[in-house]
């Protein structure tokens, strides 16, 4: 016993000195790569915007065919997300509250725009709406263009950004169980009611965090609206298409002005993204508590 | 208002929950439906409540078939066994729930809903914490809350899952206590589901007691102890000794209704004392007899006279008092 408890303090000595430099040597790793591959490059779009001076960024965010972009962008987000949010919350109280056949298959298939590349997302629309799609030659006789178009543009959006606020939702209101919702009913409420008193309220942080993630991915979804655009200026253009072409035609500055633009919608999301976790977590602690 | 269960069966996939239960309930009663868990006693609350339907059968209140009736139309107080609070409602809010969700028409003024929570807070004794969170409260404050929520809207039937069941043993027996003083008080038909014997004993005027889906016995709590119709409730509601007279025939008989000496007398039988456990007022000392391997238990009171000086692999001599029952 005697030489144990005299030992001991020691090899706990020696694991925490390892510790220590272990942990100071991680640290150390993950600020490094953190530096390297994230810090850096946002500090090169920034000076590379700046290059020319201030005057130069504005002129170049403020140009038609740049605020078209940013609008267009807007439209996506704007039409996208409330979609989701309507379709996420149904999903997950499809999946949460209710036993069905085939749940588990409508769980996998919420994922499917997350494993899909959306090239491929991009090309179904395209296969569907184009002139030589599916629908092109009705389309083509009512006068309606989705492909090329606006239309294409959001749909393509929405089905890349689908899974977010579902996946989201889920296992927050699985974990939440039904009990609350059948208290409401037996007080007498009815399904509004119930859902905007109840459901809502416990799940608004989850929902929030959900919308963040959609909107960020909504502005920043290059592929699939890169295939059903056509990258017509100042029409069909988003702000990551318009990044592209400017830079595709060595308008270097130009180009990375519009996209430090981009970058600033992005930080902003991510501290929305923050704040809302945060929240999250704390009422997630005080459920433990329980 | 008095309710009528008629024919219920119930099914989850193959499993029958419920098998062909008839059962009536008095106006006023207090009634406690008593099993292990898995008999059926909380589908058949959930029955009555309208969460759940039955695949045949019918319910009724006050004779008015409430069969197709939803969960909101049948004015039923409903408690559940993990409270169910409204988490991010204060105590307030969340006995003010029922009122505020009542069709314009209906629906009181905030001034008489503010003066009937008030009521119902003081009812429960816990008025003091109307601005708290469910999660500032203890379990005890917030099933009594849970309670004064469901009692809100002036229900016609109270219907209590298992409401002590969360909760630590001393709450548990005051909150009982309570529960049935409130009765006495509001004189309003309830039915509550537990799996605790000594509860349904001390809250319910009768006792259902249930097994796999059916109805064993249906009697007031002396009734069902005096004279259970069959081994499985004799089981069910107190520790049972099974002595065997042969290896075919065996009698049943509970801890306390045992005789004990330290003299060998006429119809006494040896044992030898395994172990003693003073549990308060009584002592609790386990025997074996050679003849079986099953232990007996009894229960005398702390200062008998066969304890004096008694100490583990001495012998005593033990008679059953009373034989409830003799089964094969």
């Amino acid at each position: 016993m005697t030489s144990t408890t005299l030992a001991n303090p020691s090899a706990a000595r020696v694991a925490q000195r390892g510790n220590v430099w272990g942990r100071r040597f991680l640290i150390a790793a993950a600020w490094l790569i953190f530096t390297l591959f994230l810090l850096l490059p946002l500090y090169v779009v920034v000076n590379e915007a700046l290059k020319q001076g201030l005057g130069t960024f504005f002129t170049s965010i403020l140009e038609p065919d740049a605020l078209s972009a940013l609008k267009l962008t807007l439209i996506a987000v704007g039409i996208s997300v409330p979609l989701n949010v309507v379709f996420g919350v149904a999903a997950a109280w499809c999946v949460s509250k209710y036993d069905f056949k085939g749940k588990s298959l409508l769980v996998t298939l919420i994922d499917l725009p997350f494993s899909v590349s959306p090239v491929i997302a991009g090309l179904i629309y395209v296969l569907m709406f184009g002139a030589q799609g599916w629908f092109g030659p009705w389309l083509q006789d009512h006068d309606i263009q989705i492909v090329f178009a606006v239309p294409g543009i959001v749909l393509a959006t929405i089905f890349v950004t689908v899974p977010f606020v579902a996946r989201e939702l889920i296992p927050l209101m699985q974990e939440q169980g039904t009990q609350e919702e059948e208290a409401a009913r037996l007080l007498g409420a009815n399904g509004w009611q119930m859902f905007w008193h109840v459901t809502l309220p416990n799940i608004k942080w989850g929902l929030i965090y959900g919308v963040v993630l959609c909107t960020a991915r909504a502005m920043g979804e290059f592929g699939a609206v890169s295939v059903v655009s056509g990258h017509i200026r100042g029409m069909t253009n988003t702000l990551p298409l318009h990044v592209e072409i400017l830079y595709n035609e060595y308008n270097h500055v130009a180009a990375f002005s519009v996209a430090s633009l981009l970058l600033a919608l992005a930080i902003f999301i991510l501290l929305l993204k923050q704040w809302s976790e945060s929240r999250i977590n704390r009422l997630k602690a005080s459920a433990a508590e329980e | 208002m008095s309710i009528q269960i008629s024919k219920v069966n119930k099914h989850f996939g193959a499993f029958q929950a419920l098998n062909n239960i008839d059962l009536n309930i008095q106006s006023g009663e207090l009634v406690a439906l008593l099993g292990p868990s898995g008999c059926g006693k909380t589908t058949l609350l959930r029955i009555i409540a309208g969460l759940e339907t039955p695949d045949t059968g019918r319910i009724a209140f006050h004779g008015e078939d409430v069969s197709n009736r939803e969960v909101r139309e049948r004015n039923v107080g409903f408690v559940f066994q993990h409270y169910a609070l409204f988490r991010h409602m204060t105590v307030f809010n969340n006995v003010a729930f029922g009122l505020r969700m009542k069709p314009k028409n209906e629906r009181p003024s905030e001034k008489i809903i503010a003066e009937k929570v008030h009521d119902l807070l003081n009812l429960v004794q816990l008025d003091w914490l109307a601005d708290r969170y469910p999660e500032q409260l203890s379990g005890g404050q917030r099933q009594r809350i849970a309670l004064a929520r469901a009692l809100a809207v002036e229900p016609k039937v109270l219907l209590l899952d298992e409401p002590f069941g969360a909760l630590d043993a001393k709450v548990r027996k005051e909150l009982r206590r309570w529960l049935a003083r409130l009765h006495e008080e509001v004189h309003l038909t309830s039915v509550f589901v537990t799996h605790d014997q000594e509860e349904a004993m001390e809250v319910a005027d009768r006792i259902v007691v249930m097994n796999k889906g059916v109805i064993e016995q249906i009697g007031a709590p002396a009734e069902v102890y005096e004279n259970p119709a069959s081994d499985f409730v004799y089981h069910f509601l107190g520790d049972s000794n099974r002595l065997y007279l042969d290896p075919e025939n065996h009698i049943l008989f509970r801890p306390h209704e045992v005789a004990l000496t330290r003299q060998a007398e006429a119809d006494y039988q040896a044992a030898e004392v395994r172990d003693i456990r003073p549990l308060g007022a009584i002592t609790r000392i386990t025997l074996k007899v050679n003849s079986q391997d099953e232990p007996i238990e009894a229960e005398v009171i702390k200062d008998h006279a066969s304890l004096n000086g008694l100490t583990r692999g001495q012998i005593l001599y033990f008679k059953p008092k009373a034989v409830t029952t003799a089964h094969q």
